[in-house]
């Protein structure tokens, strides 16, 4: 009975401040990815089911040198979105991107989140929230 | 059907937008020299307000501090003003952005309601004002027709984007066609050469040039003159691909043309005789005759060869110059 208590406590932790989050017929997702410059190429994806109302996404990129560009496609392949941070080189200047889309009755399927980084160190934080018909 | 929602779409667009940029009066401009103008900005931004000079259309959404060229104040009446003498002659596509207080200055907010931005045109010799009483997200730009067309052009794309239409993701699809349609037309129609091709950039381009390249190379046409930095990069990616197009079709045409006239060619040569009359219509004993007529063998010596007589061979030969429409034991020889 304790193990039980006790597993089930870690899980609703590990749910809470975990990457996935429901609650009231809302589905978040969340990312966090560092950049460092070594790594070229990141996609974060979220499959988009059901009924869902409103699709809305966050995309947060900060970087400190190198350049990153940041491209939001929908499940037919089409842009929905791009933007380009770019650092200067020295690192004495910091860039900062931000893109908020909110969608009205996405297309279900996956959205996919596209980073192509270059030389870049940063960091860039994705959130996105499905909204479903109550 | 399909045409009339098409055009309640458009007019509704018309009438839509057009009523709320006429809402500025031109009264409010302040007709100082440069870009200028006033804002309102709660506490959580930054008093400065920064311009930038966007070297090609691609690069309109990014963001680097390289691209930032001044700083200006915004006073505590929310007034500020950028002295644009330095600038070039030529028109440019400029960006303003205002930031959030814990924002570094090289910040760019693309949607949403803090969104901290606006694209404009301008040249040394413009005076261009920024109306951001009701915020700086929904600023006007005034003193100029091009940056009317800009915020025309803002406004329709925005609402594309937004969330305030329910309806299916078809629905969703019918207006982004009908908003990508209105834009080339005002690409297509307007004389400002900056403004069509951000019109342009702001439609599905990419997607659309691969099935209408024609549109393309015309517009291209239409704008040859333009020496620009934005024009050189638009034929880097457009142009080649429009010429590639007829190029490509050119070649499949002259290709298939080849390889017909290349066949023809060689039936023809194979068939060789038949180009006059067809050997096939000969029997076997003037077939041999006329191989003996192609050596140039006369009636004597055809007779003695198969053994027949002379007017035996007369009236084959006769017979296959006939046969093969030949006017002349001479043409015989020439058919070989």
């Amino acid at each position: 009975m304790k193990k039980a208590t006790c597993v089930l406590v870690l899980l609703s932790l590990f749910l809470h401040q975990g990457e996935l989050y429901a609650q009231n017929n809302n589905l978040e997702l969340s990312k966090y990815i560092s950049l460092n410059e070594k790594m070229t190429e990141h996609s974060f994806t979220v499959d988009v089911v059901g009924d869902v109302i409103q699709f809305s996404l966050r995309i947060n990129c900060d970087l400190t040198s190198g350049d990153a560009v940041i491209e939001l496609i929908d499940p037919a392949g089409k842009k929905q979105g791009k933007f380009s941070v770019v650092a200067s080189d020295s690192g004495s200047y910091q860039s900062r991107g931000k893109l908020e889309r909110n969608i009205d009755s996405p297309i279900n399927g996956v959205w996919v989140v596209r980073i192509v980084a270059k030389s870049a160190k940063g960091n860039v934080y994705i959130r996105s929230q499905q909204e479903y018909a109550k | 059907m399909n045409r009339l929602f098409f055009a309640f779409l458009l007019s509704g667009f018309e009438f839509f937008f057009c009523a709320s940029i006429n809402n500025a009066s031109p009264s409010k401009q302040n007709l100082r020299g440069g870009i200028h103008g006033r804002i309102m900005l709660d506490s959580s931004w930054s008093r400065v307000i920064y311009l930038s000079l966007i070297p090609n259309m691609n690069e309109r959404f990014t963001m680097t501090h390289a691209y930032i060229i001044d700083k200006a104040e915004i006073d505590s009446e929310g007034n500020f003003q950028f002295n644009t003498a330095y600038l070039p002659k030529e028109e440019a596509l400029y960006r303003i952005h205002v930031v959030k207080k814990e924002d570094p200055a090289a910040s760019l907010i693309i949607g949403g309601r803090d969104e901290n931005f606006h694209l404009l045109i301008a040249s040394s010799k413009d005076s261009i004002f920024l109306d951001g009483t009701e915020g700086f997200s929904k600023a006007k730009l005034l003193g100029s027709s091009a940056n009317f067309r800009m915020q025309e052009i803002k406004q329709w794309v925005s609402y594309g984007d937004s969330s305030t239409f329910d309806g299916s993701p078809v629905k969703r699809e019918l207006i982004v066609n009908a908003i990508d349609e209105k834009l080339r037309q005002l690409a297509d129609t307007n004389r400002q050469a900056l403004v069509a091709l951000y019109a342009l950039y702001c439609s599905d381009f990419e997607t659309h040039r691969k099935n209408n390249p024609l549109y393309y190379s015309d517009f291209l046409e239409k704008w040859k003159n333009e020496d620009s930095e934005y024009y050189a990069l638009f034929r880097s990616q457009v142009g080649s691909s429009a010429r590639f197009n007829s190029f490509f079709w050119i070649s499949i045409i002259l290709i298939i043309a080849a390889l017909f006239v290349g066949v023809e060619f060689g039936k023809r040569r194979a068939k060789g005789p038949e180009l006059v009359g067809g050997t096939e219509l000969l029997s076997v004993q003037q077939l041999k005759i006329y191989k003996l007529l192609q050596e140039g063998k006369t009636n004597k010596e055809i007779s003695e060869e198969y053994n027949i007589g002379v007017n035996t061979v007369k009236s084959h030969v006769s017979s296959i110059l006939n046969k093969l429409k030949l006017k002349s034991r001479r043409e015989a020889m020439d058919d070989v």
